[in-house]
């Protein structure tokens, strides 16, 4: 919890009452590994606070090709945001790639509340902000680096990421093969 | 009622004080084409509603082939925005691709703003939300949608773009190669 509070209060300062109020939401869960906590065309209503483990967050087209869209380390908020905001089906899939401890909430709830407490919303506001930032850089990564450049990138952001998980989820994530990741790694030895 | 009150109270209701209050903010301007709304490489200080015309985001290249990240069209709220809300040099041009009408509010007033008045701190949260969602709207085009249909999906919302950005720009905009793009407008053209 004190993570949670700790990452909150770095965002945006709040109340001793506003955190009691919305702790009142939270649910405590733990998942194991490859659990779905959406998944494609479920309508999204929960959002989540990862405590421990690593979340990605996919798309699958059609023919039942999956893209990683990002991949989350501890600390970080998760959803299905699109899914959320339109109360619609999702469009992503969101699975646990290790065993992860979470913290639950209802988003609509949580919406709720922060519509009569300013710090709240504010907090949220600069939640999405950040949200929007970091995906507005790795749209402009995905276009500007080559997969080399981007390998660089997600180890910087999450160092200890190949430890954790697999080869061919960091190769999804690049939008590569498992190949082209170990020929990718052998040349940056070199 | 004007069409950036529509288009505020189609995000959040305000009531009318706090409408007047917010609205009171945005400042009316005239620019020509070619105006620079947000000049590259400098820290942008507001946000823009374009009541008419056309404007385009670019990060204009050494290699005189500048990538245009966004094209907006009337009745929409628009910045640097990145840039803005982390009050750091702005990687794009914002250049008017005709003569606009622009209402322009300085964003510092209007986070102010915000945090002393719920319903607009409100109607914030739901304007990102929905810049969110049309973000990600458009990263599945890309992902989902083939070039052809990006393209069209394109036309039908600027008619003239094609007088508007040059072949080189609609091609990086669409992240196809100008001959691709050649080849889908022949092949559009073959079945009209």
């Amino acid at each position: 919890m004190e993570l949670m509070r700790n990452k909150m209060n770095k965002i945006h300062p709040l109340s001793d009452e506003t955190w009691n109020e919305f702790s009142s939401l939270l649910k405590h869960k733990q998942y194991p590994s490859k659990h779905k906590l959406c998944k494609l065309g479920q309508r999204a209503t929960d959002s989540y606070f990862l405590i421990d483990g690593f979340i990605r967050v996919y798309l699958i087209s059609e023919n039942g090709v999956e893209t990683n869209k990002h991949i989350y380390p501890s600390g970080s908020f998760v959803a299905s945001f699109t899914s959320l905001i339109l109360q619609n089906k999702s469009i992503v899939e969101i699975e646990c790639l290790t065993e992860c401890k979470i913290v639950e909430f209802n988003y609509a709830d949580f919406i709720k509340l922060s519509n009569s407490r300013m710090d709240l919303c504010i907090m949220q506001r600069k939640n999405l902000e950040k949200f929007y930032v970091g995906l507005e850089k790795r749209e402009l990564e995905s276009v500007f680096l080559n997969s080399t450049e981007r390998y660089l990138a997600l180890i910087k952001r999450i160092p200890k990421i190949e430890t954790k998980i697999s080869q061919k989820n960091i190769a999804l994530h690049l939008g590569i093969t498992t190949v082209q990741l170990s020929r990718l790694k052998r040349n940056l030895r070199t | 009622m004007n069409l950036l009150e529509s288009y505020i109270l189609s995000i959040h209701h305000l009531s009318k004080k706090s409408l007047k209050d917010l609205t009171d903010l945005f400042e009316y301007k005239v620019y020509k084409s070619n105006d620079i709304l947000c000049e590259v490489d400098t820290i942008p200080t507001k946000t823009f509603f374009l009541r008419n015309g056309c404007v385009k985001a670019y990060i204009p290249s050494s290699i005189n082939k500048s990538y245009v990240r966004r094209i907006y069209a009337e009745n929409i709220i628009f910045s640097s925005y990145s840039a803005l809300i982390k009050n750091t040099k702005s990687i794009y041009n914002l250049k008017c691709i005709t003569d606009c009408e622009i209402l322009e509010c300085n964003y510092e007033e209007f986070i102010k703003l915000s945090e002393k008045n719920i319903e607009v701190a409100i109607f914030i949260r739901k304007a990102i939300e929905k810049l969110y969602v049309t973000y990600i709207n458009r990263n599945i085009d890309f992902l989902t949608l083939d070039a052809t249909e990006r393209y069209k999906n394109l036309v039908e919302k600027i008619p003239e773009i094609e007088s508007f950005l040059t072949q080189n720009e609609i091609a990086s905009h669409l992240a196809i190669s100008k001959m691709q793009l050649n080849r889908l407008k022949k092949k559009l053209n073959n079945y009209s």
